[in-house]
């Protein structure tokens, strides 16, 4: 995917996997890195991006001694997702129109 | 992974608050005991990450994330964010554009508090003059009204100036992180 593109997707794409299910920073990679190219490192400012716009809430949980964080995705952050998708189906309708 | 964990920290201190140093540190210590428990040798983990790049990188999330409402963050914030676009070479240009607004935006504050200063030692000059030449009691009770009534809007104008000053700072900051990440992440 291009990188511009790539860039405004990421964010949805993480919201989306927190449609599923609350979920931690390493699982989150995982289940993303099979459909897109992402690292630790690009999912750390995404995250954080996403906390700060309360688009989700994190919380601890004790694993094996240690702590996990969850993340879990907000009413704003599922907002968010419907104002891209109907952005995106725009897009659709403006393409078509052009091409036909 | 210690080792490499306290040279993390000795990176992102250098640029960071402690709280943010630990936010990140949590968040990468996090991701290597998750790949080591999924199997992974620390070592090859380790290649992964680069301490530096790691701190560098976050540098513009980090100073956008901050609240930057205060004279003392704000100060920090933007000479991290200076540091970072003049030593990132395809950074440097616009390192150079925030270094020059910085400069136009502190010299238009110094003329705005010059002039405010200047208001007020004319006045002190001219009431003083008044007095001196004998004038009547009613013309200087009048001076002094209109005196006090410069020193009050003064002071409103300097309150206000302040927090324009702090608002517009806080706003370049922002502007010029967002930029040096979208150039970045253009990259």
């Amino acid at each position: 995917m291009k990188q511009q593109v790539k860039k405004g997707v990421l964010e949805i794409f993480v919201l989306a996997i927190l449609m599923q299910g609350d979920s931690y920073g390493y699982k989150i990679v995982n289940d993303l890195v099979q459909y897109i190219g992402i690292t630790e490192s690009t999912l750390y400012p995404i995250l954080r991006r996403l906390e700060k716009a309360n688009e989700l809430n994190t919380y601890n949980v004790l694993f094996q001694g240690r702590n996990r964080k969850y993340y879990q995705i907000t009413q704003i952050g599922k907002k968010h997702i419907d104002e891209f998708l109907l952005e995106w189906e725009d897009v659709r309708k403006i393409f078509d129109i052009l091409v036909k | 992974m210690k080792t490499w964990l306290k040279e993390l920290e000795r990176e992102l201190k250098k640029r960071f608050y402690l709280t943010e140093v630990n936010d990140i540190l949590s968040y990468y210590e996090e991701m290597i005991q998750e790949r080591i428990d999924n199997g992974e040798y620390i070592g090859d983990i380790l290649s992964d990450y680069d301490a530096k790049e790691i701190a560098k990188s976050v540098t513009t999330d980090v100073v956008m994330k901050r609240a930057n409402d205060t004279y003392r963050t704000l100060v920090r914030s933007s000479k991290q964010l200076m540091q970072f676009l003049l030593t990132t070479p395809l950074l440097i240009p616009l390192g150079f554009a925030y270094v020059i607004v910085i400069i136009v935006f502190v010299s238009l504050i110094i003329s705005l508090l010059a002039t405010v200063f200047g208001l007020a030692v004319g006045m002190t000059v001219i009431f003083i003059n008044m007095v001196q030449s004998g004038l009547g009691q009613n013309e200087i009770l009048g001076f002094i009204g209109v005196g006090l009534m410069g020193f009050s809007l003064s002071i409103i104008i300097l309150i206000g100036l302040s927090q324009a000053t702090l608002y517009i700072a806080k706003k370049l900051v922002y502007l010029f992180s967002k930029i040096a990440k979208n150039k970045g992440e253009r990259r």
